[in-house]
């Protein structure tokens, strides 16, 4: 094995960048770690060639244990970016630069000098200066460069990404043909799909630090395992259904589980992947003797040309409680969108889908994703009442299928043992039949760091934590504070659960201040569908808001009916007035609501929220959902 | 009217701008300076030669360019590593450390020298402490030399910080990668791209302190023969109503410092050359 990578884990600051990565390379391999930016890739590269050195883990390089050795002696080749060429050296003294750091004699260089040159295709540019050449040129020498001394792993980070279209797809071929022709092991970092998939013996997506898959792009791209990788890989649809008498009901359809495909419980969620390629589509039904399965009648809303196949989007009515997962539902949108192909041709044939058609639509193929429902933490600590907590994430893990960890933290004087016994009590109160969806967590040290940890390796999507009563000052302080840290470190909701609420029946989407959020509606939405409960969306009007400001805001919250609508949950809109505050208060007051959710979005934000949060906390006893908000793509 | 429009630019045509400049140069530097060999020509070669070489004025040709020199070369060294501090590190404070590197560009160099010469003479904060292990600053070629890299120093800090922002770490990282160690990173791949804005720095700080007089005067003790230097030396000469002397070492002093900035520029030139060798 050239390269492994065991558990290794990376912080900057406070931010976990690498968490827990793992990995093997093969000699003579090609592989590619995908990612978006900020996932850690460029990172785990650089612990790879010694550049960073890991929090914990080891790095080992052709059975050598390298984790504690500088770059210099790692024996590996770096390629950036940004080529980083020595500018005041000819091309062949940029390329000769290892060899005579390594004292090799001039003769053997020179001989080096001109296969590697020769091989990367700048024969007789030796003597050129490096801004007489071009981005693409320059990339080359950088990698006859980091191949001259032999070295035992090649490193690329982005190699292409400063080149244009053209030249990055003549480099690619070339970085291909030289890396099977000297047989070295290569690892390469890119955040283009395509780029690694024709690069890539196999390929690694990472996320938010998190090595989440890996395989040959075939198997990723067509059998991933979780639903961030069907997303992330190209066009893709992912439908989330239900486990119902042992197929899968997806709106009005139902359709068999497939050979090989992963155990479901009943009434659980499925998530089904089918590529745009696999989907079928014609005027008239499908003959129940082919081995299409009909999902139901759409109509075409988007037609685009590409060159050699049309994109297609059809918009299904049949669809409905149906959460398509990818392409994400515009806000506002109250029908699934599939995405699918069709063959382009000069000029049409009798049978292609045009604009505002309504056809039938089937699949060929589909995939089923993992079982991973919502993943929730409990904490359950010393200074938090704990129960209420536990009974929420109780609620809401078995309404959802999810799962749900029960975190403890250990004070000083805490005997291991006892504490283990006390969680294990806990959960068979909660499960007496011993429900595999909960586990139990100890934390070695008390206070918002650990938990912020937790949450930050463990990546839960929803952190329950039990609120004290309104008149619990300095417990109202304290909550609000591990709420905020939570927030700015981790980007994960918050719920302060209370244990007034022992069920959840009227849920309260605050759409407060400004640009009323999407995060929070979409994410209240979700739960609302686990849990059926009847979700009021309250907006507080501004006094002085202009008739365009009042029109935009009406027409979000007619959106966000919508889309509430479209997940089957029973919702209603309502607008109080100014000042915010009192008619929030008021509003939970009257509409006897068990839950309120609020948007924050950046830590500015997050600290208005908090304030907001605060109030909240202290003048009323429900709970209180804090959804931080991402940006909007769509 | 007629306007013919050519390729624009943001400042009009090249006779225009080529005009101002020719102008200011010659209100400012040209006709100042021409004056000075006018006066000088009503000299003999001979009246010339014996004024500029009285072993008074030897001695204080020595102990300009020699202090100037010295204190260039020590503000070439500090003033890398300050530059290359600001550059790379971040650290609290860093912005008024900055800023403070400005400090001698905008400080009265009189308030500069007096302050210096109270911190360093016999009974100053630092200059007690240096007496005792036997080291005298003020009133020496010590103390010349100490105010002339106190104003020097922002010239060279000044030069390299654009040049080194533009290093990228990865220059290192790609060396490092490739087996070199420090020392070989330092002064096979930085050092070579720096040398032009290194020399640039170096001359810039050289030139100030050949011209500089405020600062000097205070800490020097102004002893014909150790610690007089070529400006007081004019000064003196204009005191007495002297003129023809002191153009004389002016005149001396104009072709000196020429002659050596650009022997230096052309030196800076030929480094930036290197590497754009076989520019065309």
């Amino acid at each position: 094995m050239a390269i492994v990578l065991s558990n290794i884990s990376k912080r900057f600051g406070e931010q976990l960048v690498v968490n827990q990565v793992s990995l093997e390379v093969e000699d003579g391999e090609l592989f590619v770690l995908l990612g978006s930016s900020g996932s850690g890739k460029s990172t785990v590269l650089r612990i790879i060639a010694g550049l960073i050195a890991p929090e914990s883990g080891r790095v080992k390089l052709q059975g050598k244990d390298v984790t504690d050795l500088p770059p210099q002696l790692r024996g590996i080749g770096f390629v950036f970016q940004n080529y980083a060429i020595f500018r005041h050296m000819t091309v062949a003294e940029n390329v000769e630069f290892g060899l005579k750091i390594r004292k090799v004699s001039r003769a053997e260089r020179r001989r080096r000098r001109e296969f590697l040159l020769e091989l990367v295709g700048l024969g007789g540019l030796g003597g050129r200066m490096p801004n007489q050449l071009s981005g693409g040129q320059r990339q080359r020498v950088a990698l006859a460069r980091a191949l001259a001394y032999e070295p035992a792993v090649l490193l690329l980070d982005e190699p292409f990404g400063a080149l244009d279209l053209k030249i990055r797809c003549q480099l690619r071929r070339s970085l291909k043909e030289i890396q099977r022709q000297i047989g070295v092991t290569t690892i390469l970092v890119t955040h283009d799909q395509e780029e690694a998939f024709e690069l890539g013996d196999r390929v690694a997506v990472l996320e938010r630090g998190r090595l989440l898959e890996s395989g040959s792009p075939q198997e990723l791209y067509y059998k991933p395992h979780t639903e961030f990788v069907a997303a992330f890989l190209g066009g893709g649809n992912v439908m989330v259904g239900r486990s119902d008498k042992g197929r899968i009901r997806l709106g009005a359809a139902v359709l068999p589980f497939p050979p090989g495909a992963p155990v479901h419980e009943e009434g659980a969620p499925v998530r089904i992947l089918f590529r745009p390629e696999t989907v079928k589509h014609q005027p008239e039904p499908f003959a129940a003797s082919t081995d299409v399965v009909t999902i139901g009648q759409g109509r075409v809303t988007l037609k685009t040309f590409t060159g050699p196949v049309e994109k297609l989007r059809f918009e299904l009515e049949t669809l409905q409680g149906v959460r398509p997962a990818a392409p994400a539902l515009a806000y506002g949108q109250r029908f699934a969108n599939i995405e699918a192909t069709q063959e382009s041709r000069s000029n049409g044939g009798s049978n292609d889908a045009a604009l505002g058609d309504l056809r039938w639509i089937g699949l060929s193929n589909f995939h089923v994703l993992d079982p991973s429902a919502l993943k929730f933490l409990a904490v359950f600590d010393r200074a938090q009442p704990g129960l209420s907590a536990v009974q929420m994430a109780k609620l809401l893990g078995l309404a959802s299928h999810g799962t749900t960890t029960l975190l403890k933290s250990l004070a000083p004087d805490d005997a291991v043992e006892a504490v283990q016994q006390e969680l294990q009590l806990l959960l068979q109160n909660i499960t007496p039949h011993g429900e595999p969806r909960f586990e139990t967590r100890l934390r070695p040290a008390q206070g918002g760091r650990e938990i912020t940890r937790e949450v930050q390796e463990g990546y839960y999507d929803l952190v329950i934590i039990g609120r004290p009563p309104q008149s619990d000052q300095e417990g109202v302080r304290r909550v609000t504070q591990l709420t905020r840290r939570l927030l700015i470190q981790s980007g994960v909701p918050v719920l302060l659960a209370s244990s007034a609420s022992s069920s959840i029946r009227r849920m309260l989407i605050c759409t407060a201040a400004g640009e009323p959020g999407k995060t929070d509606v979409r994410f209240g939405a979700r739960l609302a569908r686990h849990i059926h409960a009847f979700t009021t969306i309250f907006h507080a009007a501004h006094s002085k808001a202009s008739e365009e400001e009042v029109k935009r805001a009406r027409h979000h919250l007619e959106q966000a009916r919508e889309m509430l609508s479209a997940y089957d949950v029973p919702n209603e809109i309502k607008i109080g007035q100014e000042p915010v505050m009192p008619s929030i208060l008021n509003e939970i007051e009257t509409g006897k609501h068990d839950l309120v959710i609020l948007g924050a979005s950046g830590s500015s934000s997050v600290r208005s929220a908090d304030d907001l949060v605060s109030r909240i906390v202290t003048l009323t006893d429900c709970s209180v959902l804090i959804v931080p908000m991402v940006p909007d793509v769509d | 009217m007629v306007t013919r429009i050519q390729t624009k630019r943001a400042l009009p045509g090249f006779g225009l701008s080529l005009g101002f400049t020719v102008l200011y140069l010659s209100l400012l530097v040209l006709i100042p300076l021409a004056t000075i060999f006018l006066k000088v020509s009503t000299l003999s070669f001979g009246e010339f030669w014996q004024i500029a070489t009285t072993p008074r004025v030897l001695a204080a040709y020595r102990l300009s360019f020699g202090a100037s020199l010295a204190a260039a070369f020590i503000n070439l060294f500090f003033g890398f590593l300050v530059a290359w501090v600001l550059v790379r590190y971040r650290f609290p404070c860093k912005r008024m450390a900055d800023a403070l590197i400005d400090l001698p560009f905008a400080l009265p160099t009189a308030v500069a020298g007096i302050s210096l010469t109270t911190v360093y003479s016999s009974n100053g904060w630092l200059g007690s402490w240096l007496e005792r292990v036997g080291v005298k600053v003020a009133y020496t070629p010590l103390g010349i030399c100490l105010a002339l890299v106190f104003i020097g120093l922002p010239f060279v800090v000044r030069t390299m910080q654009p040049v080194l922002e533009e290093l990228e770490p990865e220059l290192e990282e790609a060396a490092a990668c490739m087996g070199a160690g420090r020392g070989q990173i330092f002064f096979r791949v930085l050092l070579p791209g720096l040398w032009p804005s290194l020399l640039t720095g170096f001359s810039l700080a050289f030139a100030r302190g050949l011209g500089e007089y405020g600062s000097i005067v205070f800490i020097a003790g102004n002893l014909p023969f150790s610690t007089e230097i070529v400006p007081l030396l004019i000064m003196t000469k204009l005191d007495q109503f002297d003129y023809k002397g002191a153009t004389a070492l002016a005149l001396v002093m104009l072709l000196a410092s020429f002659t050596l900035m650009l022997l230096i520029n052309s030196l800076s030139h030929l480094a930036g050359k290197k590497s754009h060798r076989a520019e065309v």
